[in-house]
């Protein structure tokens, strides 16, 4: 669809990113609606290379940062603020997975309303089990055992990053099957519990 | 094109640099580059830098030094500080904190931003002197660590002094660009830099990722009261020690006591990065004490690595911040005074496991890469890019006392997040909230840093308005609120109470306060200033006479003495101008000495004198 691509408010060149023209090195009036992947110039999906990402993200901060404008006139100097706090916040959110697969699903989930608490089945009960016995052990400060928990916590957690990528491509494939969203939201939740445990277990030497 | 100078203001020298066509270097030469940050007050205003120096221990109460460890704090938080300090602090509305001057009514009350002001102030004259042109803007650093209210303390106090901040930079960012872009320096230019940064009241860690041209700061931690001077003080509580064996009696409350001892410890310190022991003398004329004693080398050490241990757990827990083990840290830099310290020096070569790099002078470094960050923000470069973060989270309070993080720590700046309030109760207009800065869970173990007041709300059933209020985090690293209610498209109006900082009204009233004293207080202050700097050039004749014996000639020897007399006969007299006309002279004629090494500091002072009018 050729008319949704965006096109530079000076040149009219082809837009990669919302914020910025490459051609003209324009800096861009870009929309308050706009979603992180059209800000780094990304095709909205879940597979996004980090070196990619990095790269991109570098390429813009060296022409939006408001470093780059202490000379340019009072308007020109706030849209390179707002233009690199934006910048900087969708790059934050798209480079961690747990934080991509999230608001991914969050621009995803608009025609479809999710049970947003939702957890896998008896989860909530272990992981009641699993606070209580951290509590112990942090009582009696137990290295040993805090290091074999931490390491466990910390592979559960990856099983469950895992599976965000193959979830969000069947999606793509069946994207009448609402149960694949609902799927995704589930590990999200886990995926946060199982953060939350991790935070109070002390880091090791 | 436009000069934007680089200034390091700190806990106890302040120095700028700036670009010159040469490359980028402190302005100003020796001594004379480097203003102690202690003022001292007289009848019409401040004696600020050197001048001041020399009043620490004869007038000791009217002597204020290391002001940047009150910026943006309170009573409370300063604890054992304020009774340490020889001059009076007391809190005065919104727990801001003032200097006190004076022994009764009526006082005089500075708070720490007017202080540090003068001593920018000085700077920037100094600065212009050794220029030859106006100083009108400054990039300034601050420790990494320093939360909102530091700094946006240190702007005020540079507002006050008539500088427009460019930018406020950390200083181990500062630091790492100074190496990063010097070719001189066998510096890796892609991989993770850790820099260590302990100078005279604080202490930070940084660990920065160099890629290309970007310099992308990964974490930050640190301790914004944690420094050389802490060394000193606990040199100070052993030599009173050591004192008291042999004279029970002793006082050391007085104001003129702990500048003695203080000086002494500080001389301890600096004699013993040279030599294994150090002798000194303490004398207390008014108790009729003078104890002698030395030093040594081990007992200082091992008295000074408590504290160097808890510069580690930094190090350590930044680490984890950045999720980088030790063997991923490619180089150590070494910034600040306190780093020339050999005991600290191993400690951190053995932490890291490398040998960190030294090679530019700690006491420079952040100067000079705030001023090619100056330089940059000039449209002077563009060949690299200096990504820094927030050190600690920013939040709100929520019920039960929660801190509700809206920004997490170590989040790249500029950004912003908005969040969305909305009211209790039915045509409610108006809601309080009250910011926070820091990384705990709860608020009582956070910095509040002030409350804003959302008015002007449209008046609706409870519950139903959407006020959405967006924090920004500019560059800086200082926090901006804005708001507007959602339903209505109204922008409520927003007031913002710093709780440690001025109001931008208190900021202007003090502005226009010291204008209007400016004038007057300019003959008496510059004679005062060369009254001192006469002192000190005749103690620096008197001391390299044997120099002048031989390097110059009986006629020029008795011009030297003969001009003397004329500068010590005009000091008497009210007419500074008259004062600096002589000792110039006087300077001329020393300027032989110059060419023997000994001579070098005389000269030096002289031509210092001669810059700063």
């Amino acid at each position: 669809m050729a008319f949704d691509q965006p096109a530079c408010h000076t040149c009219e060149s082809t837009l990669v990113s919302r914020l910025f023209c490459f051609s003209c090195n324009a800096l861009q009036p870009f929309p308050r609606e706009m979603d992180f992947f059209e800000v780094l110039g990304f095709p909205v999906s879940f597979e996004l290379e980090s070196t990619d990402l990095e790269e991109r993200y570098q390429e813009l901060s060296l022409e939006l940062h408001p470093d780059f404008y202490g000379l340019a006139p009072e308007a020109e100097k706030l849209l390179s603020e707002t233009a690199s706090a934006i910048l900087n916040t969708a790059y934050k959110t798209l480079r961690e997975p747990t934080l991509r697969a999230s608001y991914l699903l969050h621009l995803q989930a608009t025609k479809q309303k999710l049970d947003e608490r939702s957890l896998p089945e008896g989860f909530l009960a272990e992981m009641f089990f699993l606070q209580e016995e951290l509590d112990e052990l942090l009582g009696s400060g137990n290295a040993v055992d805090l290091s074999a928990m931490r390491e466990d916590m910390q592979n559960r957690k990856k099983d469950i990053e895992a599976d965000y990528a193959p979830l969000f491509k069947k999606h793509e494939e069946q994207p009448e099957d609402s149960g694949i969203l609902q799927q995704l939201q589930t590990q999200l939740n886990a995926e946060r519990y199982l953060r939350r445990l991790l935070e109070r277990i002390p880091a090791a030497d | 094109m436009e000069r934007i100078i680089g200034i390091d203001l700190g806990t106890t020298n302040s120095l700028c640099a700036t670009v010159f066509d040469e490359g980028p270097e402190v302005i100003g030469e020796g001594d004379n580059s480097v203003t102690p940050s202690v003022l001292s007050r007289i009848d019409s205003g401040w004696l600020v830098g050197q001048e001041a120096q020399q009043r620490r221990i004869s007038n000791p109460e009217n002597t204020v030094f290391s002001i940047k460890r009150l910026m943006g704090r309170d009573l409370e938080e300063l604890g054992e500080l304020v009774n340490e300090l020889p001059y009076q602090i007391v809190e005065a509305e919104r727990k801001l904190l003032k200097v006190r001057i004076g022994e009764s009514e009526p006082y005089l009350d500075f708070t720490p931003q007017e202080l540090s002001a003068e001593i920018l102030k000085k700077v920037k004259q100094r600065a212009e002197a050794a220029l030859g042109e106006a100083v009108e803007k400054a990039v300034i650093t601050v420790p990494a660590y320093f939360d909102d209210s530091q700094r946006q303390a240190t702007r005020a106090a540079a507002t006050i002094a008539g500088l427009e901040v460019a930018r406020i930079i950390n200083e181990p960012t500062a630091a790492a660009i100074a190496y990063g872009l010097d070719e001189k320096q066998d510096l890796q230019k892609d991989g993770h830099v850790a820099v260590y940064d302990l100078g005279g009241g604080t202490f930070d860690i940084s660990i920065l990722k160099l890629s290309g041209k970007i310099f992308k700061v990964v974490a930050t931690h640190g301790n914004t009261q944690l420094g050389g001077d802490d060394f000193d003080q606990s040199l100070v509580e052993i030599l009173k020690k050591r004192i008291l064996q042999e004279y029970t009696q002793a006082q050391f409350d007085d104001p003129e006591s702990k500048q003695i001892l203080r000086k002494t410890a500080e001389s301890i310190k600096i004699g013993l990065s040279l030599s294994p022991e150090n002798e000194y003398t303490l004398d207390f004329p008014k108790q009729d004490i003078s104890f002698t004693d030395n030093f040594k080398v081990e007992d200082f050490e091992s008295l000074i690595f408590p504290l160097v241990e808890q510069t580690l757990e930094s190090c350590k827990h930044v680490l984890q911040q950045a999720k980088l083990s030790l063997d991923q840290i490619d180089e150590v830099v070494l910034v600040g005074g306190s780093t020339v310290v050999p005991g600290v020096r191993r400690e951190i070569e053995t932490f890291f496991g490398r040998s960190p790099h030294v090679a530019i002078d700690p006491y420079k470094v952040v100067a000079i890469g705030a001023g090619i960050q100056g330089h940059l923000l000039a449209g002077g470069r563009r060949d690299f890019l200096l990504l820094d973060v927030i050190p600690l989270a920013l939040g709100i309070e929520t019920l039960g006392g929660t801190f509700s993080k809206i920004i997490t720590g170590n989040t790249t700046v500029p950004v912003e997040e908005s969040e969305t309030f909305t009211t209790n109760v039915d045509d409610q207009t108006s809601i309080d909230v009250n910011i926070y800065q820091g990384e705990r869970e709860l608020i009582k173990d956070c910095r509040a840093l002030g409350k804003f007041k959302l008015h002007g709300i449209p008046p609706m059933k409870g519950g139903f308005p959407l006020v959405e209020v967006m924090f920004r985090v500019d560059a800086n690293g200082i926090l901006t609120v804005s708001a507007s209610e959602k339903r209505s498209g109204k922008k409520a109006e927003i007031e913002v109470i710093p709780f440690h900082g001025l109001t931008q009204f208190e900021i202007e009233r003090i502005m226009e306060d010291s204008f209007e004293h400016a004038i007057d207080d300019f003959n008496e202050r510059q004679l005062i200033e060369f009254r001192l700097t006469a002192e000190r050039v005749f103690q620096g004749i008197e001391q390299n006479w044997n120099v002048a014996e031989s390097a110059l000639s009986g006629t020029e020897r008795d011009e030297i003495r003969r001009q003397m007399e004329v500068v010590r006969e005009s000091m008497k007299k009210q007419d500074s101008q008259a004062l600096k006309a002589q000792l110039d002279v006087l300077g001329e004629l020393t300027r032989p000495l110059a060419d023997t090494a000994m001579g070098r500091s005389i000269l030096t002072e002289l031509q210092a004198d001669g810059e700063t009018s």
